[in-house]
């Protein structure tokens, strides 16, 4: 059964996002499909909140759209991450680690 | 920074929302697709695929709305919404949106036309470099009164003994003779000493300023105004080759003034004087002059105001029998332009005030009562899911939408009013050359309509968050339990007839001054003549200019037509002239009176009566003994209780040296020359013949015949002699009534302001009780059916409108006898709290109020029982 990303923590969408398009511009499907693929399936990302989600991140100044063409040979949106939007990346992921690290020690030690 | 990319972000999306909703509808199908594609790949036909990937999708408005508010253009579009809602809604009931769309517009636009006045006139700088360095210099009396006129030695002292200042400059203006292709015109001129320009910093937009040189060599040169060059030199680039004959001599322009700089007011042509000898040793009570000057930097006024204190009591010390110096006030130039026009920029301003608050009212009433009918839309709105919050915002927006659109309509009324008054050249409003729309005069316009729009639209939004929601629906609008809203309306319309009552009360008393003013007799017979100014030129000398008088006035006697003819060097409610009187065996003791220039038929002319004596006739001449006529003030003032008739004295400041005794040979009535407010001064009268020295400047009055064919013919016979002659004929009637404008225009301005208040209110009454009326049928019905007379009925509603009325009046009048006080300077013989204008404004408001409420009434009393209760 996998997982509904977007009811993770809090900000958690986010940072899968911002990682996911590290790689290369994508437009949305392709991100959705991404984080659902590298997570082996444990992760969905509903669209409901994925396009609200990188609206949100574009308009904040962490990513920016540009329309393409896309495989279907039809015009897609892409996004790709700003240089603002790589260092709020490693922010995050550092938070992250720190939080994950914080969190197993609990489970083990307490 | 981040903050400044993310509004210019968002701007970007909202300035495009078409363009947004496009992309973000291409972007959602494009995943749809993608997903639908995927399930493909995967084995599944088309049509699943398809069916699997809406699944997946979920809603899509939800979708739609969440990345709105991501992109914080939810709020944008909302306001788009309202609006047009509101327009749905404002073309649903088009009466009710047209008299609110007017009412909106004529507050709006009267408020605008007002602001963009005391705009020009108070809150703008002068349109001078630093304007508020330029003061104005006055001479000061032995009862320290201020008089802005200043003698030449006086000048000349004070700029060469004072620190306080960069530069002072000397002027006078009178009329010019501006000859032109089809003969001369008169125009407003101005003669400044070298340093005028210095003082006002103005640059010419064409040519150049006036220089000290120019005065220094007399320099036959001229600056003009922008509207006298466009006029007159047909707006020519080449200066080199205009020139002017200003009182017959020729003047080369060297200038343009820009436009709306005209300092002195009205003035067209400016030239410049070294005033040397003899105004130098002129006597100092010979205030002809105007002094500005340019404060020294770092200089406050203050500090130049003692100096001058300083200099002013040497000069007294040095000359202590003169008249005019006392002292020398130093005021901000501004103070000086604007000064005279505070108090009726005053009353316009809370006259416009009150009629904006009055058409407010009338709006939040209307407002209010559509609020009460809609209350069942919006509560249905509210069940089915509207936020409070968003349906307030909706009324809001409906009521800022109309406010801004009547505010539209308000502006193009205001700049009709800017126009009309700033063309209606008979009234003198400062800086009138800079009147117009500004930009700030439209952004208080757009102010004002927000402002008014939220503050009218508060009203029934309030009340949308505060009722029940189900009693609201099962009412059906007909709220009955509505008492407590009534009564909040009807304190509305008092407050609307209070305000028409303040404003009525002001009409009236200036409506009853005006009568008072007209009602006084000038002294004179103004029906029926025709004047004539005419001045000759320099080329004449005294005597030849008396003897064109000399021959002038047969030539326009035997115009066929022609009654009475008679001449003056200074035609009533124009300028006077006033002089020191010295009575032969009596102490001089400084008193003066008034002196004119006449010709032997001029009394008869002009219908003045003599008391006694003899008017001048052929006998007396330049050879002969100098005679004079004094008024009937004159002879009780200076031989009270014995016959003037061959007293003599001295007009000393008429004749500088060798003072001539004059011989009274009659008295003849007074005449109020300065207008009807004043009173007649003590005056004499001399014959041209004995002084020529005046008969360059005269005015002949014509009587008999139709004053068109008198003005032509006139025209004809002084032209005949002297061809080149400047002319400037009119009218004794067209005289008093330009004395009158100001005041007209004043009351004028009151009355409509008054009328406009009158009838906004009565249309509030009567909104206000058909609203009830209509909201309160069922219950008429009810009381008809259980024998209430129709009598009865109609008292019920009119009674409701006669105790606002009551209550209004009691406060209307009290405040307006608070408030006329202020205007108690423009009142002219009736008492600031006159009763029988405030009985009267009382009788007017009550009738019409209750004649607003009549209507309603009856329409109440008309209701059928049956048919109201069957159709509920």
């Amino acid at each position: 059964m996998p997982l509904p990303a977007d009811e993770l923590l809090q900000g958690t969408l986010d940072l899968l996002i911002l990682r996911t398009l590290t790689r290369a511009p994508m437009h949305g499907w392709a991100v959705s499909h991404r984080i659902q693929e590298i997570s082996r399936d444990a992760l969905r990302v509903n669209q409901g909140s994925l396009y609200p989600a990188l609206h949100r991140l574009e308009d904040e100044g962490l990513v920016r759209s540009e329309w393409g063409i896309s495989e279907l040979g039809r015009r897609a949106k892409f996004y790709e991450l700003t240089a603002a939007g790589r260092r709020q990346l490693a922010r995050e992921i550092a938070t992250w680690q720190r939080f994950a690290e914080a969190v197993q020690l609990v489970l083990q030690l307490a | 920074m981040r903050r400044i990319a993310r509004i210019v972000r968002r701007l970007r999306v909202w300035a495009r929302p078409r363009q947004f909703e496009r992309e973000l509808n291409e972007e959602l199908s494009f995943h749809l697709e993608m997903q639908t594609r995927w399930h493909e790949s995967q084995g599944r036909d088309r049509a699943t695929a398809r069916r699997l990937a809406e699944r997946e999708f979920g809603g899509e408005t939800r979708i739609k709305e969440a990345v709105r508010d991501a992109r914080g253009v939810s709020w944008a579009y909302d306001l788009v919404r309202d609006a047009r809602i509101s327009g749905r809604s404002y073309r649903r009931s088009p009466v009710y949106t047209m008299v609110a769309l007017l009412t909106f517009a004529l507050g709006i636009g009267i408020s605008t036309a007002a602001f963009s006045i005391i705009d020009a006139i108070v809150l703008r700088p002068l349109p001078y470099p630093e304007p508020d360095r330029i003061v104005t210099i006055s001479s000061q009396d032995s009862l320290g009164r201020a008089i802005a006129a200043v003698s030449a030695p006086n000048f000349y002292d004070w700029r060469d003994q004072n620190r306080s200042f960069d530069a002072m400059a000397l002027y006078e203006t009178r009329r010019r003779a501006v000859l032109r292709g089809d003969g001369a015109v008169y125009v407003e001129g101005a003669t400044v000493s070298a340093d005028f320009f210095r003082v006002t910093g103005v640059r010419p937009v064409l040519g150049r300023a006036l220089t000290p040189a120019d005065a220094e060599a007399d320099a036959r040169v001229a600056v003009v105004s922008h509207g006298f060059w466009q006029q007159a030199l047909g707006g020519t680039r080449n200066l080199e080759a205009a020139t002017l004959r200003i009182d017959n001599e020729a003047y080369a322009v060297v200038g343009v003034l820009p436009p709306g700089r005209e300092y002195p007011a009205g003035v067209d042509v400016v030239v410049p004087d070294a005033f040397g000898l003899p105004w130098r040793t002129a006597s100092r009570n010979n205030i002809n002059f105007n002094v500005i000057a340019r404060l020294r930097d770092g200089v406050s006024v203050q500090r130049s105001r003692a100096d001058m204190r300083a200099i002013a009591a040497r000069l007294h010390a040095a000359h202590p029998d003169d008249l005019y110096t006392y002292g020398a006030p130093v005021d901000l130039l501004k103070e000086h332009i604007v000064g005279p026009a505070t108090g009726y920029l005053r009353l316009l301003a809370g006259a416009v005030a009150a009629v904006l608050l009055v058409a407010c009212v009338n709006l939040a009433n209307a407002n209010l009562a559509r609020g009460t009918v809609r209350a069942h839309e919006l509560a249905i709105r509210t069940a089915l899911g509207a936020g409070r919050l968003r349906l307030v915002r909706q009324l809001l927006a409906e009521s800022v939408v109309l406010a801004v659109a009547g505010g539209a309509l308000g502006v193009a009324l205001a700049w009709a009013l800017v126009r009309a008054v700033t063309m209606a050249a008979a009234i003198a409003l400062p800086r009138a050359s800079e009147m117009g729309l500004h930009s700030t005069a439209l952004g208080f316009a757009l102010l004002l309509s927000v402002c008014v729009g939220v503050v009218v639209g508060l009203a029934p939004a309030l009340y949308v968050g505060r009722t029940s929601l189900y009693a609201t629906i099962a009412s059906r609008g007909r709220t009955t339990a509505a008492r407590q809203r009534l009564a909040g309306r009807d304190m509305l319309i008092g407050v609307q007839l209070a305000l028409a009552i303040v404003l009525l009360v002001g009409a009236g008393l200036l409506v009853r001054s005006f009568r008072a003013v007209l009602s006084r007799d000038l002294g004179f017979d103004v029906d029926g003549a025709v004047t004539a100014e005419l001045s000759l030129s320099a080329a004449y000398t005294d005597g030849r200019a008396a003897a064109f008088i000399t021959e002038a006035l047969p030539a326009l006697r035997a115009i066929p037509g022609v009654t009475a003819v008679g001449a003056t060097n200074a035609l009533p409610l124009g300028f006077s002239v006033t002089g020191f009187i010295e009575i032969e065996g009596r102490e001089d003791n400084g008193s003066g009176a008034g002196y004119r220039v006449v010709d032997d038929e001029y009394f008869k002319a002009m219908g003045i009566p003599l008391d006694r004596g003899r008017v001048f006739d052929a006998s007396d001449d330049s050879g002969t003994v100098r005679v004079t006529i004094v008024n009937r003030r004159m002879a009780e003032q200076f031989w009270p209780g014995q016959d003037p008739i061959g007293k003599r004295f001295k007009a000393k400041s008429m004749e500088w040296k060798n003072t001539p005794w004059l011989t009274v040979v009659g008295v003849v009535g007074d005449v109020r020359h300065w207008g009807f407010e004043r009173e007649p001064l003590a005056e004499h009268y001399v014959l041209y013949r004995q002084r020529p020295e005046f008969a360059r400047e005269m005015a002949v009055i014509i009587r008999g015949g139709p004053a068109p064919h008198i003005m032509r013919a006139v025209r004809e016979r002084l032209r005949s002699i002297d061809r080149d002659v400047p002319l400037d004929t009119g009218t004794l009637e067209a005289r008093v009534d330009e004395s009158l404008a100001e005041r007209r225009f004043i009351m004028t301005v009151v009355v409509a302001f008054g009328a406009l208040a009158l009838v906004l209110a009565a249309v509030g009454v009567y909104g206000v009780l058909s609203f009830t009326v209509a909201q309160r049928t069922r219950e008429i019905a009810v009381r008809m059916a259980l024998g209430a007379e129709r009598r009865r009925v109609l008292v019920l509603v009119v009674g409701q409108a006669f105790r606002v009325c009551v209550a209004a009046v009691v406060g209307g009048l009290l405040s307006a006898r608070a408030l006329s006080q202020v205007i108690s300077a423009l009142l002219f013989g009736v008492s600031p709290d006159d009763p029988r204008t405030y009985v009267a404004v009382t009788v007017v408001l009550m009738g019409v109020a209750l004649l607003a409420a009549y209507v309603p009434a009856r329409r109440a009393a008309g209701v059928d029982p049956m048919l109201a209760l069957k159709s509920e």
